[in-house]
């Protein structure tokens, strides 16, 4: 039956640019575009305070309204882009790693490491996350870097629970003996043979760990504990507005909206990401 | 190395797995249970010659080859080649030597890297070696797909693109790109489909004259190993039962396990069917081999002494033989 | 072989998988006949379509395939036109199928008393009278202490015997017809070697005929009275089995005979088929074979040779049956070298 399935050597996957995977890369690509050049997009300084203009509702001047200080809540979003992008791809990325050399090392060599390894992952998961991150900030204190520390002292479990998995399962692979009988070294298997193989799940997890970064980054300055004011940042924002909500919906309505987007790019990219490894088209 | 002396040595080697013991088990003091996959295997195998390793499954065939090749460590005993004992090397040395023994996979569909290219997979055996100084790694690659059939169009595509046949053949070139002095070939066409087969059996077979290979032939499909070897060894249950030249093993098996087996193998020739032997039951586990000879629950000249004691591998003049009472089946 | 009506008898029969990409022909215009007490072996390899023909006539055919053409006659009655309920007494009753791998094509969950109480399902028989009916089952396929294995499930019993079993179930009704589906290609050998001889004392014993798919020609050789060879979703090659091995006139059964590794070949290389096996989505005009065939010319690839009987039962789908006239077959027949000197 194999036999008969043969595909002519082909250009780029025309699967690549299915209609989801787009508008998914469209607006993160736009975000980071807004993150790097803010002033193109507002002219209104984001701290600047002005008291003639307090609470007006959204208008061609103010897309977004300003809040109960007169700040242009539209350039507090755009200015906040950066930041909250930081958290997001960062907050990612160290626990990516990290996770996946742990993962690797774990379902590699197995033994006694492995069930260390696995001991404390499970500790890690009888907690729900975000609790775990408000018990670190609690004992680091507030402020942006700390929220960056404890993203990486709780993200990498998940990602070295996933390539631990699929590690266990490719290492006994005919092509992983193949490269042990060619006498490559340990290092050489893990990295140029095994991860390749089993960092596709990580990679969609990754797409939905930005969205889930930048939320409890912004869960952390809701509850006063991740940026300080008056540095915008989404969750900052929205935590500002809370007090004015009835008559002053859109201080925290237009950032909510705003990261919902963000997240819901993200989350595109992963799907569309997975659904081609799952149809084995990447 | 003098010219008879045998360029690989398989001596008194045993494989055996501990089967999973729970914390309760070792507290009563259940004795460990081990499922015995190679016993106390003798072998020897000279340059330029092609041994075929034949048995059924759970023979420990593939087993030996991995414990000969250090997939597994083997429990006990010891692998020699030209005259040097690797069993115990380690880490860089172990690494190093590999280079002198290769493996064909069986599975072409699971032996190739998915993510590396078929260029990719051979230059890296080739760099890490240094087989060939870097400029003409190039050049290597290319000869080796030449040698084994393939073009080098086909060295930028993924394996998912080729074929069962074509993939085998990249196998076959990355074995052959540390210029191994033994290769070993565990089952390398059972996978592929029949009309496919002959294509790779022949290309092994060219490869082994044109370059004086060693090959060690895994296989249960007797009729392929009557056909491609030279020396034949046949296994049951992990033990070597019938050792000698593959035209004198098939033409006179003076084992009964073996004429059995030849005896059972259908034969492409509808005038000839009647080919009565007798064999009972099935062959038991490898967890529980039986105390005597292996073979004695089922063999049909099972003698009281079979049952107690387990017949030695005896020299037969170059014909060895592990029975009690050999040449009784006569085929 | 008696000249009565046979008991089977597949006419021109075509299946097809059409999904939205493409339409794969795997069944494209095969007739055959069985008759009573004969055993009757499709051989090819994997894709040629003899699988398919075999779920066919008990449309056991997947979507989305479907049998789009041709007629299978039972005993005079079309199983394609078949209601659903007449072709229930069929299945399973009078025409039974065994698979190539008893753990996926037995229930794992149901002892094999109930799987074989459920073969008995059509007739009058009480429970009791089940009961017996099965445990002689057992024994007449060689398995052990029945009494104690019937109330046992399948993962408890070891290759050979599952194999047993799960003929034990196909045969509980005693049908006319068994379709084996490559039966042995999993076994050891010396397990697949009773098997074989297992179903042909059965065969003898029940009275049966057996349609039996393989690629092994070893096994064809075992069993066989007629075979048919199959490429690319139709018949390329029929006759029995003698003239088969001794005579082959097709350039694929010819090849096939020749890519087998067999102690007559010692010495020399064994034969290749170029090329690569056919596309059943997309084949070529003419015959399916002429890409690959060493006799092939212009003709061969513009229209589709039919199956022509080039002597008594012997059926051949090729243009060029001059070429084929010297093919050495693998066997001598006693009697013709004896005529020739």
């Amino acid at each position: 039956m194999r036999e008969r399935i043969y595909m002519k050597h082909r250009p780029l996957p025309p699967a690549l640019v299915a209609p989801s995977m787009i508008v998914g890369i469209l607006i993160i690509a736009f975000a980071f575009f807004v993150a790097f050049f803010p002033q193109l997009f507002t002219r209104f300084d984001p701290l600047a305070v002005n008291t003639k203009a307090r609470m007006l509702s959204p208008s061609a001047e103010h897309p977004f309204g300003t809040d109960n200080y007169g700040r242009d809540v539209f350039s507090r979003v755009v200015y906040g882009t950066a930041i909250d992008l930081k958290i997001g791809i960062f907050g990612m990325l160290i626990p990516l790693i990290t996770g996946t050399i742990i993962g690797l090392v774990a379902g590699y060599y197995g033994g006694v490491l492995d069930s260390i390894l696995m001991r404390i992952i499970d500790i890690f998961m009888a907690f729900p996350f975000t609790i775990l991150v408000i018990a670190i900030m609690t004992i680091l204190g507030p402020g942006i870097q700390n929220v960056f520390i404890a993203l990486w002292f709780v993200g990498w479990v998940d990602y070295a629970k996933l390539v631990r998995g699929d590690t266990l399962t490719v290492k006994n692979s005919e092509y992983i003996q193949a490269a042990k009988v060619a006498g490559f070294s340990d290092k050489r298997i893990l990295l140029r043979h095994i991860m390749p193989n089993v960092i596709s799940s990580s990679i969609v997890f990754a797409t939905s760990d930005v969205v889930l970064c930048m939320l409890t980054g912004a869960s952390m300055s809701f509850l006063g504990l991740g940026v300080q004011l008056p540095t915008p940042e989404w969750g900052a924002i929205m935590n500002e507005g809370r007090a004015y909500i009835s008559y002053g919906w859109w201080i925290t309505f237009f950032p909510g909206l705003v990261m919902a987007i963000t997240g819901i790019g993200f989350s595109l990219v992963g799907d569309s990401f997975a659904d081609l490894i799952r149809t084995k088209r990447v | 190395m003098q010219p008879d002396k045998p360029l690989m040595e398989v001596k008194d080697l045993c494989m055996w797995f501990p089967v999973k013991r729970t914390i309760m088990d070792s507290l009563s003091g259940k004795p460990k249970r081990y499922v015995k996959a190679v016993n106390d295997v003798n072998l020897s195998v000279r340059k330029g010659e092609s041994l075929g390793l034949v048995g059924e499954s759970g023979c420990g065939k593939s087993t030996l080859a991995k414990s000969i090749i250090r997939l597994y460590e083997p429990t006990s005993g010891s692998v020699w080649l030209k005259g040097k004992d690797i069993t115990h090397l380690k880490g860089r040395q172990l690494r190093t030597q590999r280079q002198s023994m290769q493996m064909i996979f069986q599975d072409p569909y699971s032996s190739l890297n998915p993510r590396m290219t078929v260029y990719e997979t051979i230059a890296e055996v080739l760099s890490v070696h240094h087989i060939v100084p870097k400029e003409n790694v190039h050049e290597e690659v290319a000869r080796l797909l030449e040698l084994c059939g393939m073009s080098m169009d086909s060295a930028d595509r993924y394996p998912g693109e080729f074929s069962g046949g074509q993939r085998q053949r990249v196998g076959i070139a990355r074995a052959l790109a540390t210029r191994p002095d033994l290769v070993l070939a565990d089952e390398p066409v059972s996978a592929l489909d029949v009309s496919i087969r002959a294509q790779i059996i022949n290309l092994l077979s060219h490869l082994q004259k044109e370059l004086d290979l060693t090959i060690l032939f895994i296989s249960h499909d007797l009729h392929l190993v009557h056909y491609i070897t030279t020396r034949v060894a046949v296994m049951y249950l992990g033990s070597i039962v019938e050792l000698g030249r593959t035209s004198e093993v098939f033409a006179h098996p003076l084992h009964p396990y073996t004429s059995i087996l030849i005896k059972a193998a259908p034969v492409m020739d509808p005038l000839n069917r009647d080919r009565v032997y007798t064999i009972k039951g099935e062959p038991p586990s490898p967890l529980d081999i039986p105390k005597g000879c292996a073979f004695s629950q089922r063999c049909p000249f099972c003698q009281e002494i079979c049952t107690r004691e387990a017949p030695p591998l005896v020299d037969r003049g170059g014909h060895l033989v592990a029975c009690h009472f050999p040449g009784r089946s006569g085929i | 072989m008696s000249m009565e009506e046979p008991l089977l008898e597949v006419k021109d029969l075509r299946v097809q998988f059409v999904t939205k990409r493409e339409t794969v022909k795997a069944v494209d215009g095969v007739s055959f006949f069985i008759g009573r007490h004969e055993t009757l072996g499709i051989v090819g390899e994997s894709g040629c379509g003899k699988s398919q023909t075999c779920r066919a006539i008990l449309r056991l055919i997947k979507k989305p395939g479907k049998i789009v053409g041709g007629q299978i006659l039972y005993q005079g009655n079309d199983i394609v036109t078949m209601p659903e309920t007449e072709l229930r007494n069929i299945r399973g009753k009078e025409i039974s199928i065994i698979f190539q791998e008893p753990m996926t094509s037995l229930n794992p969950v149901i002892s094999i008393r109930k799987q074989m109480r459920e073969a008995f399902c059509h007739t009058s028989m009480t429970e009791a009278e089940k009961y017996q009916a099965s445990l002689k089952m057992l024994r007449l396929v060689g398995i052990p202490s029945p009494e104690e294995r019937i109330n046992g499930y399948v993962h408890q019993f070891s290759g050979g015997m599952r194999q047993r079993a799960m003929i034990a179930i196909a045969l509980c009704s005693r049908p006319k017809l068994l379709i084996a589906d490559e039966p042995t290609t999993a076994l050891d050998v010396t397990i697949q070697d009773q098997v074989i001889k297992l179903l042909g004392n059965l065969k003898q014993e029940l009275g049966m005929s057996i349609i039996l798919v393989t690629h092994d020609l070893g096994v064809v050789a075992e069993m066989c009275d007629k075979v048919a060879v199959m490429y690319a979703g139709m018949i390329v090659e029929m006759t029995d089995v003698v003239t088969l091995f001794a005579h082959p006139r097709h350039p694929y059964t010819y090849a096939l005979m020749g890519s087998v590794p067999d102690q007559r070949k010692v010495g020399s290389d064994l034969e290749v088929i170029q090329g690569n096996p056919p596309n059943l989505a997309d084949l070529p005009a003419g015959c399916p074979f002429a890409p690959r065939c060493r006799y092939a010319d212009g003709a061969c690839s513009q229209s589709r040779p039919e199956l022509k009987e080039i002597s008594q039962g012997h059926l051949v789908r090729c243009h060029h049956l001059d070429r084929t006239a010297s093919f050495a077959g693998i066997i001598t027949v006693p009697e013709e070298a004896s005529d020739a000197t």
